[in-house]
């Protein structure tokens, strides 16, 4: 069983990936959490990450046009329009743009610049965590160095780090995304089940409301049967129907077919109501 | 442990976790200490259950459940050390001066090659002239020909203010790149010391060559010392990193770099705002035709006693292995 997980997360396979906790130390991608657990984050890759930059400099952009305009406005209301004055603070606003913007953004926005948030992407520190202000403000002071090199390192290195992460310990990882609202867990798993047999009937139930309703129909029948004849003493303890599935009743025939309703009273699964909304 | 039994025995305690973090996420200081304690204490067992769950239950619902609980809580809760900004006194009176002193060897490799290489490219420049058209254009030795220095025809158009702003900025950018340098293997910092000595004795030697280096010593003595040390400051930082790069110790080189990439902040932390300061004093004080040249050289030799001072007013205890 775990050589076929291993295999899980590739192109053809539709199992949803995750770490296996068997091969951590072998692995120079893991990212171990307290404990040496191994956090299943997802890195974040050159592309991404080049992506992020490329809007960030539209941004920075934008910024640093508008910064000057603010500063042709402001010369307008002034007593005297020609002090230097204004442009003196004008370069010093643009040097601090220029070296301060993704600093800045990363500690206001736990991680994020407004490029990082667009993708969903976002620093953090080698254990997960939040980084520190020291680290955020090394990793992109060297981002001079790291437009030279910073390919280059992130192509090579296992953890997709430039420089400035490798300085700084941090990591530029894809944020956790919010659970469907369809994940729905089952109440009640006959005895000779294995996790296999729980993903596939989960994976099952999520897609069911939205099958084709005889197809739905012959699958959760086939089910049904399946569990009833391998494990009687489960099918013979199932409750006849949870009370919330006998409050929305009465349902539209077609959205959730018989069959369905017999299988999810028997796993007791308690959320496929929310499913359907 | 079965599937059925592993959900009913752990969920309360997910559910609990799920709690705390979406009070959390509401408002972080609305959780008491206790609150914060039995946070930290349940995000253990999660994070064992998770563990767990990826392996024997992986892609259930279960799993997914618990990945995506582990990840925000850890997010939420593993925070690395510093994740405030140190207090301004401290730093001032306890963190910059500890740090500058720990660089004493990096410190002295740059000030050592920086001074050779001046001192070389006095030599060189002295020796054969045209060597200064490396580092100025033809037009800036025209002006010397006449008798200028360059520095009169800059000041001559642009103001004070302006060119004050635009040698603090570039003078910036110059200490922040000799650090960034570093981060390649310390070579970097070195290209940026290496070009500065080289230019700096061989602009001497040139301006020596025109009878002019009296005018130069002049402008430059006002600002000169400490913005030369803030070079060799800023690169030896980039160099105290680098050297964590290359260098094997006891420690594994991700930690080193971890702390020498922190150490090195310190230090170029506390040089610039003297290079902000020095930018003012290039653009007002050095130009100036109102001072005499004791008077500049009075400011930049009081300005380089006053940084020296402050590297120097807290003495770093060395730990001493009694071992």
């Amino acid at each position: 069983m775990f050589e076929n997980r291993a295999k899980s997360g590739s192109a053809m396979d539709p199992r949803p990936r995750e770490s296996n906790p068997a091969e951590p130390a072998s692995d120079p991608a893991a990212i171990l959490g307290l404990d040496n657990v191994p956090l299943d984050l997802h890195l974040a890759g050159v592309g991404t990450r080049s992506l992020a930059i490329f809007f960030d400099s539209l941004v920075l952009v934008a910024l640093t046009t508008s910064w000057w305009l603010l500063i042709v406005v402001l010369t307008n209301f002034a007593d005297d329009p020609s002090s230097p004055w204004f442009w003196a603070v004008g370069l010093l606003g643009m040097f601090l743009l220029q070296w301060g913007y993704f600093s800045v953004c990363e500690i206001l926005m736990g991680g994020r610049t407004p490029g990082k948030s667009l993708l969903s992407i976002q620093t953090v520190s080698h254990l997960g965590g939040r980084p520190s202000i020291g680290a955020i403000v090394i990793r992109n002071l060297l981002r001079s160095v790291d437009y030279l090199f910073g390919v280059f390192f992130m192509v090579i290195d296992p953890r997709s780090r430039r420089l400035g992460d490798m300085l700084a310990s941090t990591l530029v990882v894809h944020r956790a995304e919010p659970l469907p609202a369809d994940s729905f867990q089952l109440g009640r798993v006959p005895d000779f089940w294995t996790s296999r047999e729980v993903m596939v009937v989960e994976s099952f139930l999520r897609r069911a409301v939205r099958m084709e309703s005889s197809v739905a129909q012959d699958l959760a029948g086939r089910l049904v049967t399946w569990i009833e004849r391998k494990d009687p003493e489960f099918f013979r303890r199932a409750e006849p129907l949870p009370p919330e599935l006998a409050e929305a009743e009465p349902l539209p025939p077609r959205a959730v077919p018989p069959n369905l309703h017999r299988l999810c009273a028997l796993l007791a699964v308690k959320d496929l109501k929310a499913s359907e909304s | 442990m079965r599937y059925q039994s592993f959900q009913d025995l752990r969920r309360p305690i997910w559910d609990r976790l799920e709690g705390l973090l979406a009070e959390a996420r509401r408002n972080p200081k609305s959780l008491s200490y206790e609150q914060l304690e039995e946070m930290a204490v349940i995000y253990r067992q999660v994070l064992h259950d998770y563990s767990l769950a990826s392996s024997r239950f992986a892609g259930t619902a279960v799993a997914r459940r618990l990945r995506h609980l582990v990840l925000e809580a850890t997010h939420f809760l593993q925070r690395d050390s510093g994740a405030r900004l140190p207090s301004l006194s401290r730093f001032v009176l306890r963190t910059f001066p500890h740090t500058i002193q720990a660089l004493k060897p990096a410190l002295a490799a740059t000030t050592a090659l920086f001074t050779v290489l001046a001192l070389f490219g006095f030599a060189l420049a002295a020796v054969e002239p045209t060597m200064g058209l490396y580092f100025m254009s033809p037009a800036v030795i025209d002006g010397l020909e006449r008798g200028e220095l360059w520095t009169e025809s800059i000041f001559a158009v642009t103001p004070g203010a302006v060119a004050s702003s635009q040698i603090a900025t570039n003078n910036l950018s110059v200490a922040i790149t000799a650090w960034a340098g570093g981060v390649l293997a310390g070579l970097g910092s070195l290209w940026v010391i290496c070009v500065n000595g080289l230019m700096l004795g061989s602009v001497l030697a040139l301006t020596a060559h025109y009878s002019m280096s009296h005018a130069l010593l002049e402008f430059i003595g006002a600002h000169g010392p400490l913005e030369i040390t803030m070079i060799l400051v800023s690169a030896a930082a980039g160099l105290h990193m680098g050297a964590a790069m290359v260098r094997a110790t006891d420690v594994p080189r991700s930690v080193a770099l971890r702390e020498a990439g922190k150490e090195s902040l310190v230090v170029l932390m506390g040089c610039l705002p003297w290079i902000l300061v020095l930018g003012f004093v290039e653009g007002f004080v050095s130009p100036s035709t109102l001072l005499n040249p004791v008077t500049k050289w009075g400011v930049g030799v009081l300005l380089e006693l006053v940084f020296i001072l402050w590297c120097l007013s807290s003495r770093r205890e060395e730990i001493v292995d009694h071992l």
